[in-house]
């Protein structure tokens, strides 16, 4: 395909010394301005594979192709500059401030002061690090969360196309980790680098992943294809077994919720009487009725029991337990089995009520899950912003 | 009648002894800036290229082995009396402290650090300037230090060949054993040597605040 911005085709490497392969005929494609997740064992030959894409390790057999260019035989400290690199080991420079760090490419391209400058501020801030903060730190005085940050910063500064990312949030604890993710997908939504992105964590996989390549031993490619596809259908136990349990509840994290599964319901408002309330409730044949505010949002639920005993419709039931439309179905379900209600109420991009999702249209939703689609709709841009 | 007491030779020669001092301080100086120049060079060298490590460390600590009267004799067979066998046989012992802590800094850098470089496009001569000479400074650095003070005591033999230098004073208060004031000048010269020993070692110290990048210190 044309727009493949890294193709790999063959690549072979065995180290000097060892009788087996570390990687062995591997062949992959990046399309432009997505990103690939390799995630594999320890020692699979995630990093090798990383490093024969920029040349630290050349391969001793294969093709490496950049936006359509075979680059195997190009200069080697020209095409690193345009590929941004971060180590496993996050390797910042000790001897030089951050700026200093994040400035290692443009430096080397002789940007002029300002401009390095500029962008040096602006990389650090994308990376949620206040640059008069952080700007003449030297690396020993930053956590291990903001040294990853500062890598990513450096690997980014020079606006590569084309991004390497082995492990890059290894070093975080859960909740940073997330944060970061969340914070570097929405990054992506605007830059639309393509990425090659390592980990060995199945569930930073399936987050961060337009495509997964799941590998064995000496690279081996088992699977390559979306999140979804790969968790609706893996290839053989080895996936399976990579995994792990729960696939289900993991692709309700990727699943959206669309308006074909909104049920209309019953709305009343909070100033009409609970009689008239019950009589919708009845008409409808539904366990409760939502009660809306002046604004016509709804607020609360009531069922008929609380209806029977209310002389006013106001502060009656429980609080309504609320999503909005595209959100992932994973937090609907968490919305609903969280807020006791017999649904949740969507709202649209606007914050307006456009109805209600229940259990049965949750299971029903799930169940459409399960034939595998030909591409994740969209890019990032649409699903994470 | 006993000669002077040293502190009136010392203030009668003033002028003499602080011309020696600083003639003796230029030399040691000269002779570490050509050893540290050839010394990181070969550390460097000895790093990069792994089977000749052994033979360069080896060779430069044979060197220290040579007694300074028996080098002196081939060196001023090859290039006369006076300041310039000096330098070259002061630098030539200084080379072991320096090339081993070049080849043990450069090691010690961590290769995360190096790969990191590498990756952002850094050919090998900047990655060796900008960034694993300067990691590796502290410890190379403390290697020039060793160095300056080992010959600064050695410095003093230069005298036998006609360096410049404190030694000129100790190697005439030998020529002058048993007359009052031969005691003295032998004296003057190693007092002198002892303290500009200290003098640079402090000042190598101090110069590490300097050119010791703040991210590397504390
Ligand atoms: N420079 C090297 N020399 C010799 N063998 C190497 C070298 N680098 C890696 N290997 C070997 O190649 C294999 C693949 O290593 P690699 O670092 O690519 O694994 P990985 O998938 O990145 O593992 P991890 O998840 O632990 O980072 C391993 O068996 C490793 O021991
Ligand atoms: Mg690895």
């Amino acid at each position: 395909m044309a727009d493949d911005m890294i193709r790999l085709e063959g690549l072979c490497k065995r180290f000097p010394g060892q009788h087996a392969p570390a990687v062995e005929g591997l062949s992959l494609r990046v399309p432009a301005g997505r990103i690939a997740v390799l995630v594999g064992p320890s020692g699979c030959g995630k990093t090798t594979t990383m490093r024969m894409v920029n040349r630290i390790i050349e391969p001793d057999t294969g093709r490496i192709y950049l936006d359509g260019q075979d680059v195997t035989a190009r200069d080697a400290d020209q095409l690193r500059r345009q590929i941004g690199y971060v180590i496993q080991q996050v390797g910042l420079f000790p001897h030089l401030t951050v700026a200093q760090n994040v400035s290692t490419v443009p430096r080397m391209l002789k940007w002029d002061k300002a401009r390095t400058r500029r962008r040096v501020d602006e990389m650090l801030d994308l990376m949620g690090l206040d640059p008069a903060r952080y700007r003449d730190r030297y690396p020993k005085a930053l956590s291990g969360g903001e040294r990853q940050r500062v890598g990513v910063a450096r690997a980014l500064c020079a606006d590569p196309p084309v991004m390497l990312m082995d492990e890059p949030f290894g070093a975080i604890d859960p909740i940073n980790r997330d944060r970061l993710q969340n914070e570097f997908l929405r990054l992506q939504a605007e830059l639309r680098k393509t990425i090659l992105f390592v980990t060995h964590d199945i569930d930073e996989a399936i987050k961060m992943g337009d495509r997964i390549a799941i590998l064995r031993e000496r690279s081996e490619v088992v699977q390559y294809d979306t999140p979804a596809n790969i968790l609706a259908a893996p290839a053989d136990d080895f996936v399976r077994d990579f995994l792990g349990g729960r696939r289900t509840l993991r692709r309700l994290g990727l699943a959206r919720l669309g308006p074909e599964e909104l049920r209309p319901w019953p709305v009343v408002d909070q100033d009409g009487t609970p009689g008239a309330a019950l009589e919708q409730l009845r008409a409808a044949d539904v366990p409760a009725v939502l009660v809306a505010d002046r604004t016509g949002r709804p607020v609360r639920w009531a069922d008929a029991t609380a209806l029977e005993r209310a002389t006013s419709l106001r502060g009656i039931g429980h609080a309504v337990p609320g999503v909005r439309l595209h959100a992932p179905l994973a937090d609907v379900l968490d919305a609903l089995l969280a807020g006791q209600a017999p649904g949740v109420a969507v709202a649209d991009g606007d914050g307006r009520h456009v109805g209600v999702v229940d259990l049965p249209a949750l299971v029903q939703a799930a169940g459409r899950m399960h034939e595998p689609s030909d591409e994740r709709s969209g890019g990032r841009g649409e699903v994470h912003s | 009648m006993t000669g002077p007491t040293f502190w009136e030779y010392v203030q009668q020669n003033q002028v003499k002894l602080w011309t020696l001092t600083q003639q003796h301080l230029v030399i040691t100086l000269v002779a570490l800036a050509v050893g540290a120049v050839v010394g990181i060079a070969l550390g460097v060298l000895a790093y990069r290229v792994r089977q000749l490590r052994g033979g360069i460390i080896g060779t430069a600590g044979l060197i220290l082995t040579i007694p300074s009267l028996a080098l002196y004799a081939l060196l001023v067979g090859l290039l006369g009396l006076g300041a310039l066998p000096v330098v070259v046989a002061l630098a030539m012992y200084s080379l072991l402290p320096i090339v081993r802590n070049t080849v043990a800094g450069l090691a010690g850098v961590s290769p995360a650090v190096v790969e990191a470089a590498q990756g952002q496009g850094m050919g090998s001569w900047r990655r060796l300037l900008r960034i694993q000479l300067p990691l590796a400074w502290p410890v190379i650095l403390t290697g020039v230090r060793v160095s300056a003070v080992l010959i600064v005591g050695i410095a003093a033999l230069g005298a036998i060949v006609n360096g410049p230098g404190l030694g000129v004073l100790i190697l005439d208060g030998l020529r002058r054993v048993g007359s009052p004031v031969a005691l003295n000048m032998a004296l003057a010269g190693t007092l002198g040597v002892v303290l500009l020993g200290v003098a640079l070692d402090l000042a190598f110290l101090g110069l590490g605040r300097f050119t010791i990048s703040r991210g590397l210190r504390g």
